[in-house]
């Protein structure tokens, strides 16, 4: 994996790899893990699958259909981008419960047909890092676009499109109606033509985050303004040209409690940072699949310092920028923040006889106001 | 016998060296004890004090107008008519920022701790009940190799004032008048003792070891106000296990305490129980030391069987600087005395009488200034009513993983849950063996599947801080983040 724009030279000798490095939920590979488990040749023989209405046989079939398998790669290719780590395992796992539903082979021929052993939902049920990982990004059924939800609600409309036939389910009428909603919502993401639509209704922060991680060309200038942006409105929400430099915001606390005022004497220029996107080496992109889980706020001065923003991270930064309390928000990610301060600190902290500085109280809102201290003759000098 | 007296005695130069006798003592009491006693001065910063002590309740104390008045060289930018209330709003702010929540900024710098970021912020506040010393002593001492290299990383960063908070205070302490200080010896001299390995104690020297890795941390990847921070928050850490520790020492028990850390999921579950178990099984070990002690201190007295007319005896010797409340502590103990006599002996029995009335008339005692102090450098966390566990995020994890992953080393996830527990006693669920060290201290009711979900969430939050990587077959391994991108 490498940073930038020089790619490392090809060695000649033997390499170890990071298997850790690649990403098993790209197309190829979860087709192919698909194309496999769907080719079994058992599978006809075997009770469960010989009643075509028998879930599994219903599962197997749908997951058979171009429409279903693209759908179910956009959705894992989604998920690709939390900062899960989903192993080859994970994925045959995931793909075995979309079949079996978990079942044992006993169990398998006498279970009763029930949505909750249809591979639509049980894509959102299982237990595992990878059944997070999509719990994470993405649920049709928290997806609200009213004049779907009402037609599905109430079983009028949306009659074409369905690869099958319309699910004959109005939950309007029934006391289950939330599991019978649920159920319908999510096998129209899947089974129905305009069911992708539903994916561009992710939240907004992973929508920016995944745009940020495959911006193949250089992100420097639309997302690093972006970023930047997001890390000085996690401290304060109301800079002048934000997006042109980062603010080194300080506080002293030896507890728990989040620091009510804010001090800043420096910042560093944009021209001195980069975006950049992890990439495999092109000699090593056919064997390994890669798809990045985060990009490298590198201050370009000295490479021992730089910021990886994954999901998490990101996801924090948008929260604060909406205005979520400094109390609320996650220790880990602020502590991540302030170590990356403080190393950009001991750089670029260049104190001056004069020293221009700022002071933000964050339980009141105001704007930051400033006040210059003379160093050398130890006064106050200006506001 | 004074029991105040005697608990001070016990605390200062029999357990510890200082007295854990108040519940409100607060982690920027002990950096300022701990600094001021490394730095070998202290300084009195009036202006400082001053601008920050505007109000006490409904008083003035400090009016604006005649601090203005006497220093209008250094807030000349507050000086035109009709900036009144931006100068009171900066001092409101200073306060903010420079006194500890909860309030460790009084009148005058002798009772004062501030959120301290430069030796003239350093004062001569007692309030740390000498448990700088403590932290002093730990840091200071030869095991061989000199002194902890933390002492130099500290008073570099102490020195230090480019910083944005001593920068905007330097007009409030350049003037402070500074003092010299000398450390006295250590009051408790079997703490420190040591032998062949350094200290005889095992907690010390895997503290010291610890403090000395932080050092390396902070010299290679930290520093500045940060190092600061996760110091004092290692010292607190330290201080807590010491307290429990030193109690399991004096009972020859082998192993540390076991301190079961509870990560928070989303929903409570068997560790949590357990994690407020080890709690109760710290402050109980807190309170065995001190009978332990009153107990030898009675047998000094009235030998090691003593008569129950003996003990009253006793009882009736205890004084106290005023007659009634004398007369009401023999009350008490003897009240105490009968009733634990069913269950003991007449030698344990008036120990425990006199330590739950030696409790009783402290401030805080010594259980109340642990869990005081666990809560506010967040190694407590109080959940619902008087129920506890124990915690590790944000600063406090950084400092402990600083303290025991070696720069330039990888641990596997297994071998870092091992010296975290070798270390310090700390336990996360995360291997076989940490449902077993559990039941071995009496904790029975807490699942391996939860342990597993624990363990799991500190994978994540390792991943999250970026001191866990993530290998394709599973394993997870724990390094110092950084290095070249």
């Amino acid at each position: 994996m490498f940073y930038g724009a020089v790619p490392p030279s090809e060695p000649t000798n033997v390499i170890t790899l990071d298997l850790n490095l690649r990403s098993v939920l790209t197309e190829a590979i979860v087709g192919a893990a698909l194309d496999n488990l769907s080719a079994n040749t058992s599978f006809p023989t075997h009770p469960y699958f010989a009643d075509p209405m028998a879930d599994g046989a219903r599962n197997l079939t749908a997951l058979k259909t171009s429409r279903v398998r693209e759908r179910l790669m956009k959705l894992l290719a989604a998920a690709g981008h939390t900062t899960r780590h989903i192993s080859m395992r994970d994925l045959q796992g995931f793909l075995s419960y979309l079949i079996f539903a978990g079942g044992s082979d006993l169990t398998l021929s006498k279970q009763e047909p029930s949505l909750g052993t249809r591979y639509f939902n049980l894509c959102f049920t299982g237990d595992g890092e990878l059944f997070d990982a999509i719990r994470e990004i993405f649920d049709p059924v928290q997806i609200t676009v009213p004049c779907i939800d009402e037609a599905l609600w109430e079983n009028e409309g949306i009659t074409d499109g369905w690869i099958f036939s319309r699910p004959l389910l109005t939950p309007d009428h029934f006391d289950d109606a939330w599991d019978l909603f649920r159920a319908v919502k999510r096998e129209y993401y899947f089974e129905h033509l305009d069911g992708e639509t539903l994916l561009n209704y992710i939240s907004k922060s992973d929508a920016v985050f995944q745009q940020l991680v495959n911006s193949n060309a250089s992100p420097q200038d639309e997302h690093l303004t972006e970023v930047l942006k997001a890390i000085n409105r996690f401290y304060c929400q109301s800079m002048q040209d934000e997006q042109e430099f980062l603010r080194l915001w300080s506080a002293q606390e030896y507890d728990t409690y989040t620091p009510p005022v804010l001090v800043s004497c420096y910042r560093v220029e944009r021209s001195k940072f980069a975006l950049e996107v992890p990439r495999v080496a092109p000699w090593l992109e056919a064997a390994l699949a890669f798809k990045p889980g985060h990009v490298l706020l590198r201050y370009k001065e000295n490479i021992q310092i730089g910021l990886e923003i994954d999901r998490g991270l990101w996801r924090a930064l948008m929260l604060a920028a909406q205005g979520i309390p400094l109390g609320l928000r996650s220790p880990q990610y602020t502590q991540l923040l302030q170590s990356f301060t403080t190393k950009l600190h001991k750089v670029e902290a260049r104190p001056k006889d004069l020293q221009m500085t700022y002071v933000l109280n964050v339980s009141k809102s105001r704007l930051p106001y400033e006040i210059t201290v003379d160093r050398s003759n130890a006064r106050y000098v200006g506001r | 016998m004074i029991l105040k007296e005697q608990f001070d005695y016990i605390s200062k130069n029999n357990c510890y060296g200082y007295a854990p006798a108040s519940g409100s003592t607060k982690p920027a009491h002990i950096a300022n004890g701990w600094f001021r006693r490394l730095a070998g001065r202290t300084f009195d910063p009036v202006l400082l004090n001053e601008t920050i002590m505007h109000w006490v309740g409904a008083t003035e104390v400090n009016p604006s107008e005649a601090l203005l008045a006497s220093n209008q060289t250094i807030f000349g930018p507050f000086l035109p008519q009709g900036r009144s209330a931006e100068f009171a709003e900066f001092r409101a702010d200073l306060r903010q920022l420079m006194s500890p929540k909860g309030g460790a900024v009084n009148r005058g710098n002798m009772r004062s701790s501030y959120n301290i970021t430069h030796l003239e912020h350093l004062t001569t506040d007692f309030s740390d009940n000498s448990v700088g010393a403590f932290l002093y002593q730990l840091l200071k001492t030869d095991r061989g190799k000199g002194e902890s290299p933390l002492v130099a990383v500290l008073l570099g960063a102490l020195s230090d004032k480019s910083d944005e908070i001593s920068t905007l205070t330097t007009p409030l302490t350049h003037l402070a008048p500074e003092k010299s200080l000398i450390v006295p010896t250590y009051p408790a001299r079997v703490v420190f003792k040591q032998g062949k390995n350094g200290f005889t104690s095992r907690i010390l020297n895997c503290l010291r070891d610890g403090f000395d890795g932080l050092a390396t941390y902070e010299m290679h990847c930290g520093g500045g106000l940060q190092a600061l921070r996760r110091s004092v928050a290692f010292g607190v850490f330290s201080v807590m296990l010491h307290m429990v520790n030193r109690s399991y020492e004096e009972q020859r028990e082998k192993a540390h305490a076991p301190v079961l850390i509870y990560f928070q999921g989303p929903r409570r579950n068997t560790v949590y129980q357990a994690s407020y178990q080890t709690y109760i099984l710290a402050r109980h070990s807190i309170e065995y030391i001190y009978t332990a002690k009153f107990m030898q201190a009675v047998a000094d007295q009235l030998g090691a069987d003593p008569t129950v007319k003996q003990c009253d005896r006793l009882i009736r010797e205890v004084t106290a600087s005023n007659t009634n409340d004398a007369a009401k502590q023999q009350q008490e103990l003897s009240l105490l005395f009968r009733a634990y006599l069913g269950k003991e002996g007449t030698l344990g029995a008036l120990a425990q009488a006199l330590t739950d009335v030696t409790f009783k008339l402290l401030k805080g005692d010594p259980t109340d200034f642990y869990r005081g102090l666990g809560v506010r450098v967040g190694f407590l966390r109080p959940q619902g009513g008087t129920r506890k566990f124990y915690c590790l995020d944000g600063v406090m994890m950084e400092a402990v993983l600083a303290s025991i992953v070696p720069k330039g080393c990888e641990l596997s996830f297994r071998e870092f849950l091992t010296l975290l527990h070798e270390r310090y006693g700390v336990i996360t669920g995360g291997r076989a063996e940490d449902a077993e060290l559990l039941l071995a201290a009496g904790i029975d009711q807490v699942t391996v599947e939860d342990l597993r979900d624990n363990a799991a969430i500190l994978r994540r939050q390792l991943t999250a801080l970026a001191w866990g990587r993530s290998f394709a077959d599973g394993v997870m391994s724990v390094r110092v983040p950084g290095g070249a991108h």
